[in-house]
């Protein structure tokens, strides 16, 4: 793909669908990592080569231990690459930024700060003036519905809020790239459903971009616009899919009984599944 | 257990601890009255009564006992303790966040670090002499010396254990380095940092007496040193019996304050 990418205008004629904005916000370049060991030298990633493009809700699914997360937390620049660029809106990164915030399956809300504090937290570390920190805040609570708890301290809240707090920590920073770890990994099965709608509809209200690791291919097929399945240690794409249907327009148990969906699903896992069987 | 049933259980815990600690007190000092003064068992000059006990530290509040009543010994004990104590705190407080937060500082510092921790404070004391003389210095020191210990332990064990991935979710929000310790990893550390301040006064305290063989003229330690010489058993009791009362109303004190500081933690509520 050409590297110009980044330039391309977007076209007038958007309509709200975020889709036919094609520019490239975080590009992988051969990225591979490889961990010293006591066992010695362990390969978590190879090479990989993937491109976000603004709007994109991508989900990266494969076994556990293939890499999914040594992938994030390289493009959140908390993990250094062995070799390869990432390129975060086509220049090189290296150090962490709120334009690529992250969402921890441990939410990782800071214990001595009340809701509020959390959520203004990368607001105020980027010198965003108090007034507007206040209206910032006062709106993403909003979006995921806890004005109610904005004075509560995180272990006051159930694990639904918490995680609610900590999506309401990064996108009050409008990243470019919102990176999610396993998000609903620690939730309850209710909850989870609940917190997948909410996201979609967030998503869709702010434009986000999005690249989600993620267990549940239910999950991707309900979210994401692109599923990238990668292969058993070392990760590398073994195959993407495209999702053609927005299901995330509908109720995750709607979006369930249509059949397009299941047969996805199925595709999908098996693809998954071959991975996970051929370590076995 | 709902959360007001589960209160409730605690505090009857905390009731009974207490009562259970009244009553463990009260037969110790029955025991202690029965073989001196009820059953005459042991001599006064052994173990003098509680009663007689008693009456020397409402004596010793109002006349003087080697130059200085109970306040002036009192005090003169105390500013050693709060002086060592604070420049421990100053040195032992940093040096050990520094150590919890950088590698690079901890590789440095660790080996040295393990090597004067076993060194109990009263082995100092020559040391001290050679350096300081007889003399308040000496004193301060050793009780300095006492106190570092725990304040850098505590400190560095606060900032170790912080969860790593609050501090790599404050630099994902934009936070540098350095305001990621300030904001986020020192804040949640508070509890511990405290509880280290509290053994660190728990030590000072217990150190000031051996540290007042060095030349003191005044002191709780001193009083009880010297009546040994005096063969003044009892106000040897009472000195002893203040400095372990101090030492208890210190640490609980400190407790409180950890307590306070730690609102945030469910433990706590
Ligand atoms: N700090 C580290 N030191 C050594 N090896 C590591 C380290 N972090 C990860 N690994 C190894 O790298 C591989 C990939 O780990 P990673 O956490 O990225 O997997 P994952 O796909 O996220 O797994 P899961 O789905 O279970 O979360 C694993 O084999 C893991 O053991
Ligand atoms: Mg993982």
């Amino acid at each position: 793909m050409p590297l110009d990418e980044k330039t391309a205008v977007p076209t007038a004629h958007d309509e709200g669908t975020g889709m036919t904005d094609r520019q490239a916000k975080l590009r992988f370049e051969g990225v591979h990592k490889s961990f010293h060991t006591r066992r010695g030298e362990v390969t978590a990633l190879s090479p990989i080569d993937l491109t976000v493009y603004q709007g994109d809700f991508i989900a990266l699914v494969g076994p556990s231990g293939c890499g999914k997360s040594t992938l994030l937390m390289i493009a959140a620049g908390l993990e250094a690459a062995s070799g390869g660029t990432v390129l975060a809106d086509g220049a090189p990164m290296r150090e962490p930024g709120p334009d690529r915030c992250v969402v921890f399956q441990r939410f990782a809300l800071f214990p001595t700060k009340t809701v509020t504090g959390n959520v203004e937290y990368g607001l105020r570390m980027t010198g965003v003036p108090k007034a507007e920190r206040r209206e910032r805040v006062r709106e993403t609570l909003g979006m995921v519905g806890l004005s109610a708890f904005a004075d509560a301290y995180p272990h006051e809240l159930s694990g639904g809020m918490q995680q609610r707090a900590a999506l309401a920590r990064s996108i009050v920073m409008r990243p470019d790239v919102l990176l999610m770890d396993e998000p609903f990994g620690a939730l309850d099965a209710q909850t989870r459903i609940i917190m997948q709608e909410e996201i979609a509809r967030i998503a869709r209200d702010l434009g986000l971009t999005v690249l989600l690791v993620t267990h549940s291919v239910e999950e991707a097929v309900y979210l994401c616009n692109r599923i990238i399945v990668l292969t058993a240690r070392p990760g590398a794409i073994k195959h993407e899919f495209t999702v053609d249907d927005d299901w995330s327009h509908h109720s995750v148990d709607e979006a369930m009984a249509q059949p397009g969906f299941g047969s996805l699903q199925r595709t999908v896992w098996n693809a998954v599944r071959e991975e996970i069987t051929s370590v076995q | 257990m709902t959360n007001v049933e589960w209160r409730r259980a605690r505090r009857r815990r905390r009731v009974r601890a207490t009562s259970v600690g009244a009553a463990s007190t009260i037969a110790l000092a029955g025991l202690w009255y029965l073989s001196t003064d009820g059953l005459g068992l042991v001599s006064p000059l052994f173990l003098p009564s509680p009663v007689a006990v008693f009456e020397r530290l409402i004596e010793f509040t109002q006349r003087d006992y080697q130059g200085a009543t109970l306040i002036g010994h009192l005090f003169a004990s105390l500013r050693i303790v709060a002086i060592g104590w604070f420049v421990a705190g100053v040195i032992g407080l940093p040096l050990g966040v520094a150590m919890g937060w950088s590698r690079r500082v901890r590789t440095v510092v660790s080996p040295v670090f393990e090597l004067i921790r076993p060194i109990p404070p009263i082995a100092w004391i020559p040391l001290a002499i050679l350096w300081f003389g007889l003399g308040t210095e000496a004193r301060v020191f050793v009780v300095t010396i006492s106190a570092v210990v725990p304040w850098v332990l505590n400190s560095y064990e606060a900032v170790a254990g912080v969860d790593k991935l609050l501090a790599k979710a404050s630099r994902s929000l934009g936070a540098p380095s350095r305001r990621t310790l300030v904001e986020v990893v020192l804040p949640a550390a508070v509890p511990t940092l405290v509880g280290g301040a509290r053994i660190a006064l728990g030590n000072a305290w217990m150190t000031v007496v051996a540290a007042e063989l060095l030349g003191a003229t005044a002191g709780l330690g001193f009083v009880a040193l010297n009546a040994r010489s005096t063969l003044d058993p009892d106000i040897m009791l009472v000195a002893m019996l203040l400095i372990g009362l101090l030492g208890v109303v210190f640490s609980e004190g400190l407790r409180l304050v950890e307590k306070r500081l730690s609102g945030w933690k469910e433990s706590a509520a």
